[in-house]
């Protein structure tokens, strides 16, 4: 159980952009499966760098790639 | 360019050590016992002797002071006072009970010392199996320290009734309270350390967790 309602919306960046995760990972300088960790929300926290190295490459802007899910107490 | 520092092994000191102990631990017991079975006046751990002795309160036997002879022989200076040393009491014919009760007076804290070696080795092994930073392996190393301490604890106590009985069985206006208490106060302190390193351990296993979903 997680103690937040960030979600990574990667997907759909790599979609937009045409990329797979692997392509990321190479221009990334990352391995697949921490990507991996990343894509399916079972990341705790990532670094500022890491942030900077993605948004570089798919050429967006912090805020694209992270969402905020909804409370419990607003459904 | 940097230079790759040489990781070292963190549990190499202690698995050097406990390896060590316990293979010569294993030779001496190998000797010791095949020598005391099927050589005559050879005991082992000085258990399953001809005679058991015990040591009695210096209060059995010898007279408080040397005689004048002997005060100039040893040169002793006149205002100087001398005192027994505790008396040793020998049982040429023990009964089963008496060797029963020898045995433990001298083999618990020994078996305490064999038990830790033997749960220090399979904690290593399964630190070296599942991470140094896990909460398993926390608990592991608490429960560790604690069995330390009441082996240490529970040791002197066995070894102090074993020793007093035995006394009061040779020496009959001995009480069997009379007997040899002795605890390790290291020892103690050294479990308690392991416990509270077993804890640290606990809290690291989160940061750990916590450093390996960081992206």
């Amino acid at each position: 159980m997680t103690d937040h309602r960030i979600h990574v919306t990667l997907d759909e960046m790599l979609a937009r952009r045409g990329m797979t995760l692997t392509e990321l990972a190479s221009a990334v300088d990352m391995s697949v499966v921490n990507l991996s960790i990343l894509k399916t929300g079972k990341a705790r926290a990532i670094r500022f760098s890491t942030l900077t190295r993605i948004c570089d490459v798919l050429d967006c802007q912090p805020g694209d790639l992270l969402a905020l899910g909804p409370s419990h107490l607003n459904r | 360019m940097k230079k790759q520092t040489r990781r070292r092994d963190p549990l190499g000191p202690l698995d050097t050590v406990t390896n060590v102990l316990a293979t010569v631990l294993v030779v001496v017991f190998a000797i010791g016992g095949v020598a005391a079975i099927f050589t005559d006046g050879i005991t082992f751990f000085d258990v399953n002797g001809p005679t058991i002795c015990i040591d009695a309160d210096g209060s059995i036997g010898a007279s408080s002071d040397l005689d004048t002879m002997d005060r100039e022989f040893f040169g002793l200076r006149d205002d100087v006072t001398t005192y027994p040393s505790q008396t040793t009491v020998c049982d040429p014919s023990p009964t089963f009970a008496d060797r029963a009760l020898e045995g433990l007076s001298v083999i618990p804290a020994f078996a305490v010392f064999v038990g830790f070696l033997v749960f220090t080795q399979r904690t290593i092994r399964y630190a070296r199996r599942h991470g140094l930073f896990s909460t398993s392996l926390a608990k592991r190393i608490e429960r560790l320290g604690w069995l330390l301490v009441i082996g240490l604890v529970g040791a002197a106590c066995i070894e102090w009734l074993a020793s007093g009985l035995l006394l009061h069985r040779l020496v009959s206006k001995e009480s069997w309270t009379r007997g040899s208490f002795s605890i390790s106060l290291v020892g103690i302190i050294g479990a308690c350390g392991i416990i509270s390193v077993g804890r640290v351990m606990a809290r690291a296993a989160y940061l750990q967790e916590d450093a390996d979903a960081t992206i």
